[in-house]
């Protein structure tokens, strides 16, 4: 059991750099460094426990599973905890061009969401993950309104308004949920409510679905994503894109299979939802001029597949595998969209398309990364794009024939408005091209997650097989109601 | 059972004021007595009819045997915390809104669209 370190491991960078860092600001960001790689070393470590005892269980100062603390990690959380190391860890060592002046207090926030989201993959039980839950939003209002100008106060406002509001509700699901059962530890609920939803019960999830679809943008809830994204510094927004709307997802389906076993019903909602996500995320998508919006709504509709996937699997249980399988490939994709964009626009100071045009015409690294993202985007064959969206297709044909279309022409829709924003960006003729000297900081990650866009398409089995055991560590509760609850 | 209205009366006006006002500082207001409603709620599920405090003591000398329930105790007070950090944050954002923009309106709030 190490992977839980992680969060003290950021706790503690946070308090560190403020102290360590007002001296001389360079040692901010080394801390960080280190503290995101610490992360990766400890998350790694938790496989081969997880492989062999399907769960691994700590309990916070020796009290056992229903009356103390406890974190739990099984195969399907370990996935995206491993996920949020990588990413976070790319996203400091992106962070150095950007970051030249304000430092401490960057590097302090974003150990402080890392922090969150951490918190969240680990939590045991529905109040620690309340708690992680406000301590990440907290961390990406103050992230979102960092710039301090007029379009970034407003974003940040908007966001920490309604954002701590959705929260709140989250908080009023809990308390129902205590009020009906007496606890709040997850394995202990899981048993406790039984199988199928009660009316009380059902509000309760609900309430809680809102605020975690908040957070990871489902349609209705999406409205303010496009804003925030277009206003962050790129890579905070690389982040919020992929691991927070991921850890969002994660949440709502812990809660779906592990905690409530939602009934039939709800799986017609999540079709619902994510077709909604679809249907409104690639169209908005097309009509954008502004590279970030438009990458926000390609995350939104990305989203919205993997919610289509999830709702399916009560129908053919392939999809859940797919829908697991998706969620991991658009983290790294949209990282890496928001990477090689997110350059142009700290060189140009500009998110407007008009003024980007053909600014990235001088950087091949930039202009094949963006390319390899787009059309994994898409699901262009021998991108991991096209490898999930391959099996969330077969499994709808399986369902409705009007979902396969939807998904399809979406899909077509993606690689649209994709290739505009890439013709846009890397080949049209500049007015003013401005070469743009990249050092290892950008460099390395960009073409690590374009190994990985290919290396996932290419060696699919590897993918389907991982998404697989996190599958079954999902669907199947015994294993994790057991190993907590002892 | 009387608590549980008052928290309702608490959490409706709280969602009316958030969603009504166009002050942003109202809003804020707003969210306080929001969240107060909820804790009001979450104490009272806790809150059993002349229960003691949570404390232990000799069951055999003092004859007390119904207790508080002390969970929803600390989860109000983590969740006072996090509002009272959300609270700060929200009226430090607002006086930079404020010397930005020179109001504190939502609706004149519209540099973001589309």
């Amino acid at each position: 059991m190490y992977s839980f370190l992680s969060i003290p491991i950021f706790l503690a960078a946070g308090f560190l750099i403020p102290f360590i860092g007002s001296s001389n600001a360079k040692n901010s960001r080394r801390i960080a460094l280190i503290a995101s790689f610490l992360a990766i070393v400890v998350s790694l470590f938790e496989i081969p426990s997880v492989l062999l005892n399907k769960i691994s269980v700590k309990y916070m100062s020796g009290w056992m599973a229903p009356y103390g603390i406890s974190v739990a990690v099984d195969a399907f959380s370990l996935v995206f905890i491993i996920l949020a190391s990588v990413i976070g860890f790319l996203v400091v060592l992106y962070s150095k061009k950007y970051i030249t002046s304000w430092s401490v207090e960057y590097y302090t926030l974003l150990m402080l969401l890392f922090t969150g989201v951490m918190g969240v993959l680990h939590a045991g039980d529905l109040f620690n993950l309340f708690v992680f839950f406000e301590i990440l939003s907290i961390a990406s209002y103050a992230l979102t309104a960092f710039h301090k100008n007029k379009k970034s106060l407003e974003g940040a406002i908007k966001y920490l308004i309604l954002g701590s509001f959705t929260a709140s509700f989250m908080l009023l699901g809990i308390a129902i949920i205590y009020g009906i059962a007496g606890t709040l530890n997850m394995a202990d609920l899981a048993g406790t409510l039984g199988a199928g939803l009660s009316t009380s019960t059902a509000i309760a999830f609900g309430l809680i679905f809102a605020a975690l679809a908040f957070k990871s943008a489902v349609v209705p809830f999406h409205y303010l994503k496009s804003d925030i994204l277009e206003v962050t510094i790129p890579p905070v927004g690389a982040f919020f894109a992929s691991i927070v709307s991921a850890t969002g997802i994660y949440a709502i389906m812990r809660l779906y299979f592990t905690v409530f076993n939602a009934g039939f019903l709800t799986h017609h909602i999540l079709i619902l939802l994510g077709v909604m996500s679809i249907i409104l995320g690639s169209l908005m998508a097309l009509k954008q001029k502004d590279i970030m919006r438009l990458l926000a709504y390609s995350a939104i509709a990305q989203v919205g597949f993997v919610v289509l996937a999830f709702g399916m699997g009560a129908f053919v249980s392939e999809s859940y595998i797919a829908g697991i399988y998706h969620l991991i490939n658009i983290v790294f994709i949209d990282a890496l969209l928001f990477f090689c964009a997110g350059v142009l626009v700290l060189k140009h100071k500009t998110t407007n398309m008009e003024h980007l045009q053909g600014v990235g015409t001088v950087n091949p690294v930039l202009s094949y990364g963006f390319l390899i993202g787009a059309l994994a985007n898409a699901g262009v064959p021998l991108t991991n794009g096209f490898a999930s969206k391959w099996l969330i297709y077969v499994a709808s044909i399986k369902v409705s024939p009007i979902l396969t279309i939807i998904t399809v022409v979406a899909s077509a829709i993606t690689l649209a408005y994709s290739l505009k924003a890439y013709s846009v960006l890397f080949l049209s003729n500049a007015k003013n091209p401005k070469t743009i000297k990249l050092d290892g900081t950008i460099i390395f990650p960009i073409v690590f997650l374009c190994i990985i866009c290919i290396a996932l398409g290419i060696f699919y089995t590897a993918g389907i097989s991982i998404s697989e055991i996190a599958t079954k560590a999902l669907l199947n509760n015994k294993p994790y109601i057991l190993g907590v609850l002892g | 059972m009387f608590v549980n209205y008052i928290a309702a009366l608490l959490i409706c006006i709280g969602i009316y004021t958030v969603l009504a006002k166009e002050n942003l500082l109202k809003k804020i207001i707003g969210f306080s007595i929001f969240s107060n409603g909820i804790h009001l709620l979450l104490i009272s599920i806790g809150y059993r009819v002349s229960g003691v405090a949570p404390i232990i003591t000799d069951i055999k000398t003092t004859g007390l045997s119904l207790f508080v329930d002390p969970l929803p105790q600390a989860f109000v007070l983590t969740s006072i915390v996090i509002d009272l950090s959300i609270t700060a944050l929200a009226v430090a954002i607002i006086i930079q809104v404020h010397k930005k923009y020179k109001t504190i309106s939502a609706k004149k709030l519209d540099n973001l669209r589309g």
